[in-house]
């Protein structure tokens, strides 16, 4: 279950924030600001649309609970804590749904790793790009390729690996709050982070058809 | 901090490190091991690997409209402060679990009925750097579903807001399959293309893609593409936005003549199961020939040269359009870790889109913030971080820093 932060008073009426005439209540505003961030974070995690809109409005409905018994003062500190309260939140029910129904938690990233079609081949052939050009040093050949195998790797990962790597990595958690977020210590953040880091890899370069180097 | 330099690095050490978490000594110490042990540089470079390719992750997949919608309304409605009796404290949505199938929220969904059949089927025309949101039923229109791919994106986004993207209204059919280049819009950063695909009746189609998307414009300067993003249903429509490098224009014309090509399309079909999937190519040019604005947006020609820890970083200029915040620095990197802030927005909280640090082939090191930030006047910073970064020929590590710089942008 979640835990409630300690010391914060607890009131049956809305957040503070939300009293005062004129202010967007906190929820509406971290929602307009992170939701679809959030909304996409889920969706990557659990592959389907179905499943990440079941878990994107079960999250909004908790928070709704959440904020009317935690008030929170309208401040960047409580933008921020909301953040992460929705990101804590729509990990655990993603987990924990991936874990219920027992099935591949990641397919649509797993498909990913298919063998090249006739498509990709053509697209790839499309790399003509002339020297003056600004030109990024990964071409789209390059790009498609990497995406393929980012999403692959993912695939093989347990998903709780993949949710750690998310939030630091792609979505700028910071160790101590994937800690907070998991209820684990700072080292044992550090811990998940980098074996997280150490199956992508591995993962990767198997995908890749690259040695691994550990 | 001996240790580090006596036994090898642990992953959660070289994970403290690489955070910038270690104390200056240990840090030291740390950078010092890693240029002597073969073995911690491999476990350094595993670790980096998440980092520097989790970069290339691609764009957010995009929440369905009417779910937004309905979240956006249902916040707005539940969090007003006449909601302040003890009876309206109740939960207004009832808790669902997620985990049982069938079950309902009681918030009303008019998401249409899962698709959960032949997923390798999008991945296929997904390659072409699209995230495709895939949605069965027809209660998605073409236009909503171009909304929804747009309003993924806060640049793309930004545009619409603006009325910027200016109607093309152009569409070539090719075996029953019509393409239809919707609207465009172009500025220093960005040239962004909004293209629809209908389908012919008769069959089911996973998806629809253009094959061999080309490009250019005044001058026949071919255009890179740098990503996209997609949404369809099964038995309607397609709806692709796509950009593409708009670093590529010289000057600051008044307007661009734009020249899209493809050489066919990718069709994915199922009909019903699995063994009735098809992907197919059909052949056949595409062209579409139109002229927009170019918006040239802010620039800073800065040449600002900073030292810190031993090491200069130079940051060359900074383009701001409405579409996209790019910041060109000198020398080819990859793996910096970077925090750019103006006014009361940053990019730590956002929002900020798709942050991408790529290296070029001009030699210079682009940094791409997705967030819009056109509006945003004052006091520019951003602080740079080496911690993992490596140069992209040597493959040695960037050591030094942090380095911030101040500017401001006209």
């Amino acid at each position: 279950m979640l835990k409630r932060q300690e010391g914060v008073k607890r009131a049956r009426g809305p957040a503070s924030s939300q009293e005062e005439p004129g202010a967007e209540p906190l929820l509406l505003a971290v929602y307009r600001q992170h939701g679809q961030t959030l909304y996409g974070y889920i969706r990557r995690m659990l592959g389907n649309t179905a499943d990440a809109e079941d878990i994107m409005q079960e999250t909004i409905a908790r928070a709704l609970d959440w904020t009317r018994a935690t008030p929170l003062p309208e401040s960047e500190e409580s933008r921020q804590r909301c953040r992460r309260w929705l990101f804590q939140v729509a990990t655990h029910l993603s987990l924990d749904l991936l874990r219920k129904r027992k099935r591949s938690p990641l397919r649509f990233w797993q498909a990913l790793s298919q063998p090249q079609t006739e498509a990709e081949r053509e697209r790839g052939e499309d790399e003509d790009v002339p020297l003056q050009v600004a030109d990024p040093a990964l071409s789209v050949q390059e790009t498609i390729i990497q995406q393929a195998l980012i999403r692959a790797a993912f695939g093989a990962m347990k998903p709780a690996e993949v949710s750690v790597l998310l939030l630091h990595e792609h979505y700028g958690f910071s160790l101590a709050e994937v800690a907070d977020m998991r209820h684990c210590s700072y080292a044992a953040a550090a811990k998940k982070v980098a074996r997280a880091r150490q199956q992508f890899a591995r993962h990767y370069r198997s995908e890749a058809g690259e040695e691994d180097e550990r | 901090m001996t240790h580090l330099l006596q036994q090898h690095l642990t992953p959660e050490e070289i994970t403290l490190a690489l955070a910038g978490a270690l104390p200056a000594a240990r840090q030291e110490a740390f950078e010092q091991h890693r240029s002597e042990c073969k073995r911690c540089a491999a476990a350094c470079a595993a670790q980096l690997l998440a980092r520097q390719t989790l970069a290339h992750l691609g764009p957010e997949p995009a929440m369905p409209t009417p779910l937004d919608s309905r979240l956006q309304k249902l916040l707005a409605r539940e969090t007003q402060p006449h909601s302040t009796s003890a009876e309206a404290a109740q939960p207004v949505l009832h808790h669902f679990p997620a985990s049982e199938a069938g079950s309902k929220p009681t918030l009303a969904s008019t998401r249409p009925a899962r698709w959960v059949a032949a997923h390798r089927v999008v991945v296929i025309a997904l390659a072409a750097l699209l995230a495709l949101a895939l949605m069965a039923g027809s209660v998605y229109s073409v236009t909503s579903l171009l909304n929804q791919v747009i309003d993924s994106d806060p640049g793309a986004k930004q545009v619409d807001l603006e009325h910027l993207y200016v109607p093309v209204n152009q569409s070539q059919t090719i075996s029953g399959f019509t393409v239809k280049l919707e609207k465009a819009y172009a500025d220093a950063n960005r040239v962004i293309v909004a293209v629809t695909f209908k389908e012919p009746a008769g069959h089911t189609y996973n998806n629809v893609f253009m094959l061999g998307t080309k490009l250019t414009a005044n001058q026949n300067v071919t255009l890179p593409v740098l990503g996209g993003s997609g949404s369809g249903t099964r038995q309607a429509a397609n709806a692709f936005v796509l950009w593409f490098d708009g670093a590529a224009i010289s000057g600051a014309p008044k307007t661009l003549s734009l020249h899209l090509t493809a050489t066919g399309l990718n069709v994915a079909q199922q009909d019903g199961d699995q063994s009735t999937f098809k992907d197919y190519t059909i052949s056949g040019a595409i062209s579409f020939d139109f002229t927009i604005p170019f918006h040239a947006g802010r620039v800073a020609n800065l040449h600002q040269s900073l030292t810190a820890g031993g090491t200069t970083l130079t940051l060359e200029r900074v383009v701001v359009t409405l579409s996209e915040t790019r910041i060109y620095l000198q020398g080819n990197v990859i793996g910096f870790a970077t925090r750019l802030s103006v006014g009361n927005w940053n990019s730590d909280t956002g929002p900020v889109g798709s942050v991408v640090v790529w290296p070029r082939a001009d030699g210079m090191t682009m940094i791409s913030y997705g967030a819009s930030l056109f509006s945003q006047h004052g006091s520019w910073t951003l602080k740079i971080w080496a911690s993992g970064a490596t140069q992209v020929k040597s493959g040695t590590p960037v050591t030094g820093g942090p380095w911030t710089f101040h500017f401001t942008v006209p």
